[in-house]
């Protein structure tokens, strides 16, 4: 069962703030769901001039969070096999291989992997799948996943499994 | 900057763990959606863990100037109480500004009122300060301040 947007659930607007001791905490309030995501940014910057005339610490950073649930009908149960601390890296890359973002994806299925290495293809069809979701996604070619910076991601460079921050490559 | 689609996994001891990739700016809450719901049909099939659920977020570095930063103090709160009929809200100010505050009688920097607002020039901008918003309850926020003060010292 995908995930849902529940209309009921708002966004979350949250401050952090500092003074010059090393304290930090903040503020927040939240938001209508149906807002979209420019309003809510623009919400959220509108909001902190005003919370900056009111407060002499200094305001960090602000951040809009959109809450995806899973429905009702969702009863999956992690196997007894499922471990966390085991990862599935995934590096993405731009167009020239100088940009690279890495998923860590935890508790992979035991079928990815291979005797006598960490290695995963990455033409099995599941890390096809993957990449495909990834770098294209619903919204079509040119819409896809991007580097924190804001850079394109445009390739699958390699999929490693890690047991425990180890790798036996 | 981008937005930060992030997946929160479990296994079955009940040990958490996130994932996530970032989205170009532009990308409507209903486009999130979308992306989530196909990343997860590809995690889903990738991981042995639960995915307990998502979350669609953006973190804005501040533009706006600092008050007087000599005066900070992140161990000072007020709280601002707001009403409209039997709507009731409260919304904490981290290190607030004296100038919000009562500066005589026997609540002087304690207090804040209509009127000490009003002396300096915030009433208008604390009364709407929260239009629009949600209080916790998701209802939303009034947009009459009634009193407020000092929640910690």
């Amino acid at each position: 069962m995908p995930l849902e947007r529940i209309a009921a659930v708002p966004l979350s607007l949250s401050y952090q703030m500092s003074d010059n001791n090393g304290n930090k905490g903040g503020t927040g309030v939240n938001l209508p769901n149906g807002i979209g995501a420019d309003d809510a940014l623009t919400f959220a910057t509108n909001l902190e001039t005003a919370l900056a005339a009111l407060s002499n610490a200094r305001i960090d950073a602000a951040s809009v969070s959109l809450p995806f649930t899973q429905p009702a009908t969702y009863t999956f149960v992690a196997p007894p096999e499922s471990e966390i601390e085991r990862k599935l890296l995934v590096t993405f890359s731009d167009a020239t291989g100088r940009f690279k973002s890495v998923m860590s994806i935890p508790s992979p299925v035991f079928t990815l992997e291979s005797a006598g290495t960490d290695i995963v293809p990455i033409t099995n069809a599941l890390i096809q799948d993957l990449a495909t979701a990834v770098l294209t996604g619903p919204l079509g070619p040119g819409n896809g996943a991007v580097t924190a910076q804001g850079v394109d991601l445009t390739r699958i460079l390699s999929a490693v499994i890690v047991h425990r921050a180890r790798s036996r490559r | 900057m981008a937005w930060r689609l992030a997946f929160f996994m479990s296994d079955n001891n009940g040990h958490e763990a996130e994932t996530g990739v970032n989205l170009r700016e532009g990308t409507t809450f209903d486009g999130a959606l979308a992306y989530a719901q196909a990343l997860e049909s590809a995690l889903s099939a990738l991981s042995s863990a639960r995915i307990d659920g998502a979350e669609y977020k953006r973190i804005i570095k501040s533009g706006a100037s600092p008050g007087n930063l000599a005066f900070a103090d992140m161990r000072s709160d007020a709280l601002l109480f707001y009403r409209n009929g039997l709507d009731f809200a409260s919304f904490r100010v981290p290190s607030p500004k004296q100038l919000l505050f009562e500066s005589s009688g026997p609540y002087a920097d304690v207090r804040i009122t209509r009127q000490s607002l009003d002396v300096s020039g915030l009433l208008a901008q604390v009364d709407n300060f929260l239009a629009g918003c949600l209080d916790p309850l998701g209802r939303p926020y009034p947009t009459s301040f009634i009193v407020g003060g000092r929640s910690r010292i």
